[in-house]
């Protein structure tokens, strides 16, 4: 099973001055099971990929397959039970700055209709792996940027998603940290999750961790060495 | 989504915005007491009214001529009024209105049989004597009264009626007919108006007519019906005046609309985000909604007991005064007379607030997450 882009094309930064498409044509596969890695230049639209490939934008043609399944052509109300499967981590991280660690992560959660020990359990576990543990109650504000890009890992990992999209989730960290995130991704991935991974982090690229690349630039995605 | 998480979370939310909830408590529970008060008062006044005309006669006679009311002929009114079929114990009534210092009281004459107006308990008061309604005030420490009138009387206060003998004898006083008379510059021959009861209620205005051929002098002979018809429109139309009279009603509604609508934008990035983590277009609407009647359910009933209290406990009805130009007695509230006002309350005030919040969390849900994150939803 994969998570396929097929023509996909996005053309909502189209300027007046003639520029193309964000994302003009593209195509690509990702398993699941695997790690998938991302890379390019700063602008050549990353992230937007990863949005459209969660769900979280429409693209203007061709379509995001999961399985059979052409979600992008959902409507809103089947798109939104599906992004349940995924699990995002921004670029930006978008974290609610006044809510505690253990909030953020209890966010996900909340409408999966698990009872409060149950997401209590599994809020202070992902809070655990991503070295967070002791931190639970701090308001997400007072924590360093290292500490707060992993708890926007944690925030997509913590309900055990299906589809694992992360947008340069190393950024912000130290060697350690981040050789140690990349063996959770691993893991994850060994567990059968679709992992995409966004970056241009030189550490992630070295050492041949993941096979499955792709390259995007000039809007365009191609298969990497 | 389990209805427990639901509500903390809502509630965690509404403390994240502690001071825009504040303001949109404020907002809703002034406008709810504002649009209540009115309501409540309405009904008030008209059950407070309606109890008084249940004590009045069925038809009153007066002599109208070229300057107003004159004083009736008694012998000759009752004669008349008696050769009407359908009517029933006509009789004289010696009443007005006289000074009392600043105050005006309504004097009322008693003969040797006094119809309803006394308690069990009290006697009919004697020449000279008063019995005064728990509304009339006298000086400190002093049993006397003085009424001016056509004359000055200088009566000994018997005793004052109590609250419960009833709302018609608030602001009155009764005393013996022939000093009433003095005060009124009635002479013995002569009475105040005409009252007669109907064997068949549902005869009165027919009979109101006949009534009014019956008696060789002008006569303006008017019913309780009539009256009740008339006092229902005056309060009424007071009460609508009084509703305009609350603009600032008005600005509050836009402020709480303008409130939820900031509130509205600045929460869609939050909801984006949400979205994003897995929640559904329907979950964000139970919040959104939930977290509406979180804070819009407690403002409305905080809104709803401000109306009480200013109905019941302002001190000295200035609410009603200013509304209704009200200055009877002070005014009944029964519970069957609060269903209509909660009722009207609820669909003018509670039911747009729920409706505006569904139909901007509605608005909100339908987007796509990014474009609610990026702010470009709308």
């Amino acid at each position: 099973m994969m998570l396929t882009c097929r023509n996909l094309t996005l053309a909502w930064h189209q300027t007046t001055s003639g520029a193309g498409p964000l994302l003009d044509a593209v195509n690509g596969s990702f398993d699941y099971g695997r790690a998938t890695l991302v890379t390019g230049p700063t602008g050549s639209g990353k992230s937007t990929l990863l949005h459209l490939m969660g769900g979280l934008l429409q693209p203007t043609s061709g379509e995001v397959v999961d399985g059979d399944d052409p979600i992008s052509r959902w409507t809103t109300d089947h798109r939104d039970r599906w992004r349940r499967k995924v699990g995002i981590c921004f670029q930006g991280l978008h974290l609610m700055p006044e809510l505690s660690v253990r909030d953020t992560l209890l966010q996900p959660m909340i409408p999966r209709n698990m009872g409060w020990q149950a997401m209590f359990d599994l809020a202070n576990g992902a809070a655990s792996r991503l070295d967070l543990a002791g931190l639970e109650e701090v308001p997400v504000q007072h924590l360093s940027g290292g500490q707060q890009q992993r708890v926007a890992i944690a925030r997509a990992m913590v309900h055990a998603p299906e589809i694992l999209l992360l947008d340069e989730p190393t950024a912000f960290q130290d060697d350690d940290h981040a050789r140690r995130l990349m063996d959770l991704f691993d893991r994850s991935a060994d567990d059968g999750v679709c992992v995409v991974i966004s970056s241009h982090d030189p550490r992630l690229r070295q050492g041949g961790r993941y096979p499955a690349r792709y390259q995007l630039s000039g809007g365009c995605l191609a298969v990497s060495a | 989504m389990r209805a427990g998480p639901l509500f903390q979370w809502s509630g965690r939310d509404l403390g994240r915005h502690r001071i825009k909830a504040a303001l949109v408590f404020l907002a809703l529970s002034t406008l709810t007491a504002m649009v209540a008060t009115v309501l409540l008062l309405n009904q008030a006044v008209a059950l407070t009214f309606g109890r008084l005309l249940d004590h009045s006669p069925a038809i009153i006679v007066r002599q109208v001529g070229g300057g107003g009311w004159l004083p009736l002929p008694a012998e000759d009114a009752l004669s008349a009024a008696r050769a009407v079929p359908g009517v029933v114990q006509p009789r004289i009534r010696i009443w007005g209105v006289v000074n009392h210092g600043d105050q005006a009281v309504t004097i009322v004459g008693l003969g040797q049989q006094p119809r309803g107006l006394l308690p069990d308990g009290f006697q009919s008061p004697g020449r000279g004597e008063a019995l005064i309604g728990p509304g009339v005030t006298t000086a400190t420490g002093e049993a006397r009264i003085l009424l001016t009138g056509q004359q000055a009387v200088d009566l000994f206060v018997r005793g004052q009626l109590p609250p419960s003998a009833g709302m018609a004898v608030h602001d009155l006083v009764l005393l013996h007919v022939d000093d009433a008379r003095t005060l009124l510059g009635l002479r013995p021959d002569q009475a105040s108006d005409l009252a007669v009861e109907v064997f068949h209620p549902e005869e009165a205005e027919s009979l109101a007519n006949v009534l009014k051929q019956a008696f060789p002098w002008p006569v303006q002979v008017t019913t309780r019906s009539a009256v009740r018809k008339a006092y229902a429109a005056h309060f009424s139309a007071r009460g609508g005046a009084g509703l305009l009279s609350f603009m600032p009603a008005l600005l509050a509604l836009v402020l709480l609309i303008v409130a939820l609508g900031a509130w509205g934008l600045q929460l869609e990035p939050d909801m984006g985000l949400m979205k994003a983590m897995g929640w559904t277009s329907g979950d964000l609407l139970r919040l959104h909604l939930t977290r509406a009647a979180l804070m819009g359910f407690p403002a409305f009933v905080a809104g709803l007991m401000g109306a009480w209290i200013l109905c019941v406990f302002a001190p000295g009805n200035w609410v009603t005064r200013f509304l209704f130009e009200w200055s009877g007695p002070p005014l009944e509230l029964s519970s069957q007379g609060l269903v209509v006002p909660l009722a009207l309350t609820t669909v003018v005030v509670f039911f747009p607030y729920l409706a505006a919040n569904f139909w901007s969390g509605w608005r909100t849900v339908q987007a796509d997450p990014m474009a609610l994150i990026q702010g470009r939803a709308r």
